[in-house]
């Protein structure tokens, strides 16, 4: 609501000094490349069924136990990841494709440029996220990635309104000025200077966006728009597992450390970078 | 001090908000006085059973007792024409309308508005008279010109329940004649007649919708018309969520009828309805899930009835498609080598293994099949080599996206046993579904054969999709005029003849289920192994 | 003030016609059509056709863009392909659920989120940790789950609470609240988390502030410095969050409505999605549009009150 405040509170963190901040980001990125080559490494195919194993505890045989019809689950649950890290990576590329160039450019021509952006960015602000994606999702069908890509524009406001006081304290660093007097061209300032100062802020932005992402394609997946049966998905995990607690409680357990996990380490990258994931408009359903 | 109650103010403006919207919403109520009895009350409000009158009536305002109903989708979502509708929905629209004929909690169909019935000696013609006081609520009567308007729109596309009478048609009509102001005659089209025609009038098929529904049933869209012992409260209701259904107390047989409100709540969520059903917000909850069957029967509160049949069905007799299946050796191979206990212990618990075509509760059933065709692996073996087989063959079974769980359990015990191998090339529209019982050898599917099991070995098996080679079996066609007769010995020896053919490799015969409140209702009416609930027989306990 | 007033009101007029523009182009970018969705699988191509003349999807998308735009104005979403209702009047009769559902979630969040945050500005470390642990792991759990594991023991084991459907406010404000209960519930700790932090950070900015030290010397009790004062200055920052989190937790009912079956707009949405049922999608996305963004307006006018800087301009 004041965009004042959060940028004065933006104060760039150590970030990898943390413990918290260690894990979560190697959580991330563990996650992220055991998820990318599960289909290399895993133990079963996922699709492959033990119709006398079914809904079981974890054991030497199934680490996380089986599901309803007897898939193992640790092969699932990490396959399961490929698809929402790769989506949600996408939309983070989105979001800042679109946010960036606006923050740059609105922190330098500040007046009314800068105004009529920001009302831009509060409009698309106030959208409710979860009702467009569920029509997007209606008019043009279940494709995660042009999906993602919708939400990615809907975020790219919230980036703007946080990462803008960010952008403007650092034009006001003399060395920008002395590029500018020096006869440095706007494009050039913009990418050699202002930029990287802003590196730390963009890098926490982008791990707790990253995180909000792959909640909401669980969300949908949870909804029912994943990708098709025997592919796994989170979503679909958790919703396969609630439609057995009563059988097999156990299965909650699994299906929830993924999303939990995830969420956890990209909120933790980016909280214990010394900042609460304060994002308007964006966050996990 | 005045400004330190920033937050209380915020939180006073925000209370105030939601206390409009929800007022707001409300608004519609106020206008059916008597309305709101509510749902989360009428289930645990019977603890003792003493006051049986009014167990669902905990808020002062209820009007009387009240019924409510979770399904598993909605029964009505395009338009409040049963005429559209399966059987499948009747149990809504069996109290909006009135049916010429109905199927009781017996499994049997008796008259419903009908006084009496006469098939003439041929049986072409099936004449019935109406009762005389019935009434839609503009005061129009329901009389035999109705009926006539009614059955008359039997070749519109949209009324799906209409066509069995359509054109080369198990029940194909050739005219209907208002013999009297409150008689109807039915001239079937068929030359040697319909022997027990008024089933084919019953329920959803049977009901007949007011005259202005019946001219244009676009008005059917938006409300219901119909004689039926209760009407909609539109007001109190949401579309695809929730409807309202209010006792009218002029119908002829409101007696019947126990409850004052019936609410039907659309739960599509398969846990939220077993949840509603155990924690006390529904009293009945119909169509439960296998995944749910444990938990409801744990506490009680599970109700089933048998009659869907689940088979792999062989669509090439003839060996033309895949040249082992012209051997009848190898179709009763294919049987003997699935383990079907087993299927239903790990995938089907809850169902029964079954070889045979005809559900246990129906007129037909031969459980000496079952010992006949028992799992025996060794058997199957010797059978194949005897046509020469025993390296076993490939056959195809087409799927639509991917393989069910029990279809992969056929695969793996048919290449075990048998070396048989089963592929599942996939297709990714319902059309190319379809079109493959024409190239394909087998099919497996859950079959609902409703209340007339042979009516659909005369229709789809013997001489439908599922024969379109159109082989013949003159063990099956001897028996099939007297079983469609209804002639119990004709039933059993066709049942035999489905399976000693190796037409029907029956795999097993599961349940439609259904949750209710054992405090709140006496058990749960089917309508025998047609599977529906019987809404007129739900009864309060007490 | 009434430059402020007017301001907003123009931005909350143009995220609802931007709501509407976004969904009308989704809806218009597709390959499906509103004649194929409304006669159902088995229409011929020529059948769809002429029902897609006959609703005017034909026309040219600015004169339709225009036309529906105007409707919209007058509320009028036409009707739904699938069960042929007013979109209107299907969506009103939900409205009261979804909004009763957010708001009183917003409300809890923001009373246990202030009540947490104080707690952790105030109290040792120790507290301050537990309570960040706790908002940290209530992030970052999917609400979904939680109300899964929530139904689980307190409607099932325990049947403290009712585990589905919706009780009107007419019927009574009790059954309203108990139905309302878990979801509620379930929505409420992922934004109490959030206030949670927002409050914390700002009592512990206001209580470092030069008057606050000067209070104490001057010897003000240390409770009325802390509940009076200090909490004042950080009620601010909260309001502002509030608002956002009333977005979020709209978005979160949608989700939450199916677990719960609840008749909300959210299974409206769901079902139009499932369905393809364009005037139900875009009716929607307006409706929850306005709702957020009539919310949003009435914060914003009480921060205005609120905020003497804000006050005189």
């Amino acid at each position: 609501m004041s965009s004042i405040r959060q940028a004065k509170q933006q104060r760039i963190p150590a970030f990898l000094r943390s413990w918290g901040g260690v894990f979560g980001a190697g959580w991330l990125i563990f996650m992220f490349l055991a998820s990318i080559t599960a289909r290399w490494w895993r133990p079963y195919d996922v699709a492959e069924q033990d119709l006398i194993a079914r809904l079981q505890g974890p054991s030497s045989e199934y680490w996380l136990g089986t599901d309803a019809v007897g898939r193992d689950l640790f092969s699932r649950v990490f396959t399961a990841g490929a698809l929402p890290l790769q989506a949600s990576a996408v939309m983070v590329l989105v979001a800042f494709g679109i946010g960036l160039p606006l923050i740059l450019i609105a922190a330098e021509r500040g007046g009314r440029v800068e105004e009529a952006i920001g009302r831009f960015a509060e409009t698309i602000m106030s959208l409710p996220s979860t009702v467009i994606l569920l029509a997007a999702i209606g008019a043009i069908g279940n494709r995660i990635y042009p999906v993602m890509m919708i939400f990615g524009l809907l975020v790219s406001a919230a980036l703007y309104r946080i990462l803008i006081g960010v952008a403007k304290s650092s034009r006001q660093h003399l060395y920008i000025d002395a590029a500018r007097v020096d006869g440095m061209g706007s494009i050039r300032v913009n990418l050699a200077h202002v930029l990287p100062s802003m590196a730390r802020p963009i890098a926490v932005q982008a791990a707790i966006v990253y995180a909000i992402g792959l909640l909401i394609i669980n969300g949908l997946a949870f909804l029912g728009f994943g990708p098709g049966e025997p592919q796994p998905s989170w979503g679909f995990m958790i919703k396969d597992a609630s439609d057995n607690i009563f059988n097999s409680p156990w299965m909650m357990v699994p299906s929830r450390r993924r999303p939990l996990a995830h969420g956890h380490g990209g909120e933790c990258a980016g909280r214990c970078a010394g900042r609460t994931p304060r994002h308007p408009g964006v966050h996990p359903p | 001090m005045k400004q330190s109650s920033r937050l209380l103010r915020l939180l006073a403006v925000l209370l105030a908000l939601v206390l409009v919207t929800a007022a707001c919403g409300d608004n519609d109520d106020d206008a059916s006085p008597g309305a709101g009895d509510s749902v989360a009350d009428s289930g645990d409000a019977a603890p003792s059973g003493d006051d049986s009158g009014d167990s669902g009536d905990a808020a002062p305002s209820s009007g009387g007792l009240t019924l409510t109903v979770a399904l598993e989708s909605d029964y009505s979502p395009a338009t409040y024409n049963p005429q559209a509708y399966a059987l499948q929905q009747f149990p809504f629209h069996s109290l909006l309308y009135d049916s010429l004929f109905v199927t009781t909690s017996d499994g049997e169909i008796v008259p419903n508005i009908v006084t009496e019935f006469a098939t003439n000696e041929e049986a072409t013609q099936l004449t019935f008279s109406l009762r005389e006081d019935l009434v839609f609520d503009d005061g129009s009567p329901l009389d035999a010109e109705l009926v006539k308007a009614n059955l008359d729109r039997r070749l519109e596309e949209d009324l799906r329940s209409y066509s069995l009478f359509g054109e080369g048609q198990e029940g194909e009509i050739a005219d209907v004649v208002v013999s009297g102001p409150y008689e109807v005659t039915i001239h079937w089209a068929f030359e040697q007649g319909i022997a027990n025609g008024h089933e084919f009038l019953a329920d959803n098929v049977g009901a007949i919708v007011g005259p202005n529904g019946a001219a244009d049933s676009t008005t059917l869209e938006t409300a219901p018309e119909g004689s039926g012992p209760y009407r909609l409260d539109l007001d109190a209701s949401t579309r695809g969520a929730t409807y309202v259904l209010r006792k009218w107390a002029d119908h002829w047989n409101a007696d019947a009828y126990a409850y004052d409100t019936i609410i039907f709540n659309i739960i599509t969520d398969a846990q939220a309805r077993a949840n509603a059903v155990l924690s006390g917000e529904a009293d009945l909850a119909i169509k439960i899930e296998p995944n749910q069957i444990n938990q409801l029967e744990s506490e009680g509160a599970l109700a089933k009835i048998g009659g869907t049949v689940a088979a792999v069905n062989v669509l090439d007799k003839t060996g033309e498609r895949v040249p082992a299946f012209g051997f009848v050796e190898t179709r009763h191979a294919l049987s003997l080598a699935i383990d079907r206990q087993t299927i239903v212990d790990a995938l089907r618990p809850g169902a029964r293994p079954t070889v045979q075509y005809f559900p246990e509760q129906a007129v037909g059933f031969d459980p000496t099949l079952n010992e006949r065709y028992a799992y025996d692996p060794d058997r199957a073996r010797e059978l194949l080599a005897s046509v020469g087989l025993e390296d076993g063959f490939e056959v195809d079974k087409v799927v639509l996206g991917e393989p069910t769980d029990v279809e992969l359990a056929i695969q793996r015990m048919w290449q075990e046993e048998l070396g048989v191998t089963l592929n599942f090339p996939a297709v990714t529209n319902t059309g190319e579904l379809f079109a493959s019982v024409n190239t394909t050898a087998i099919i497996i599917n859950e079959w609902g054969l409703g209340l007339r099991p042979a009516g659909f070995v005369a229709g789809p098996v013997t001489s439908g999709f599922m024969n379109t080679q159109g082989a013949e079996s003159e063990a099956i066609s001897s028996v099939l005029g007297p079983a469609l007769g209804g002639n119990p010995e004709a039933l059993v020896a066709l049942n035999n003849a489905l399976v000693d053919e190796g037409w029907w490799i029956g795999l097993y015969e599961t349940f439609t289920y259904a949750g209710y409140n054992p405090d709140s209702i006496q058990g749960v009416p089917f309508g025998g192994i047609s599977g529906i609930v019987v809404m007129a027989d739900v009864e309060p306990v007490g | 003030m009434p430059l402020y007033i007017a301001k907003r009101l123009a931005i909350g007029v143009g995220t609802i016609w931007a709501a509407f523009t976004l969904t009308f182009l989704l809806v218009h970018s597709t390959d499906n059509s509103p004649g194929a969705v409304r006669l159902g699988m088995g229409a011929t191509p020529e059948e769809v056709e002429v029902e897609n003349e006959r609703l005017g999807w034909n026309r040219p998308l600015l004169t339709q863009y225009a036309d529906d735009l105007g409707k919209m104005v007058r509320l009028d979403f036409g009707q739904s392909l699938i069960n042929r209702g007013d979109v209107r009047d299907q969506l009103s009769d939900r409205l009261p659920v979804t909004a009763s559902i957010s708001v009183l979630a917003t409300l809890l969040a923001g009373i246990v989120g202030t009540a947490l945050g104080v707690v952790a500005a105030v109290r040792g470390r120790g507290t301050a940790k537990a309570v960040n642990a706790f908002s940290g792991f209530s992030l970052s759990i999917p609400s979904f789950w939680l109300g899964v594991v929530l139904v689980y023991f307190f409607a099932i084991r325990l049947d403290l609470l009712p585990a589905t459907g919706y009780s009107r406010f007419s019927e009574g404000v009790g059954s309203w609240l108990q139905s309302l209960a878990l979801p509620v519930i379930t929505l409420a700790i992922g934004g109490a988390a959030v206030v949670a932090r927002m409050a914390a950070s700002g009592m512990r900015e206001a209580l470092a502030r030069e008057y606050i030290t000067t209070l104490r010397a001057i010897g003000t009790p240390e409770w009325r410095i802390r509940y009076i004062h200090a909490l004042r200055a950080a009620s601010l920052p909260v309001v502002g969050a509030l608002g956002v989190q009333f977005i979020v937790l709209f978005g979160g009912s949608v989700i939450i409505e199916n677990l719960f079956a609840l008749p909300g707009i959210g299974q409206a949405a769901l079902f139009g999605a499932t369905g393809n049922d364009f005037p139900i999608l875009i009716g929607v996305v307006v409706m929850s549009t306005a709702v957020v963004v009539i919310t949003n307006l009435v914060l914003d006018l009480l921060t205005a009150v609120l905020d003497p800087k804000l006050r005189t301009r």
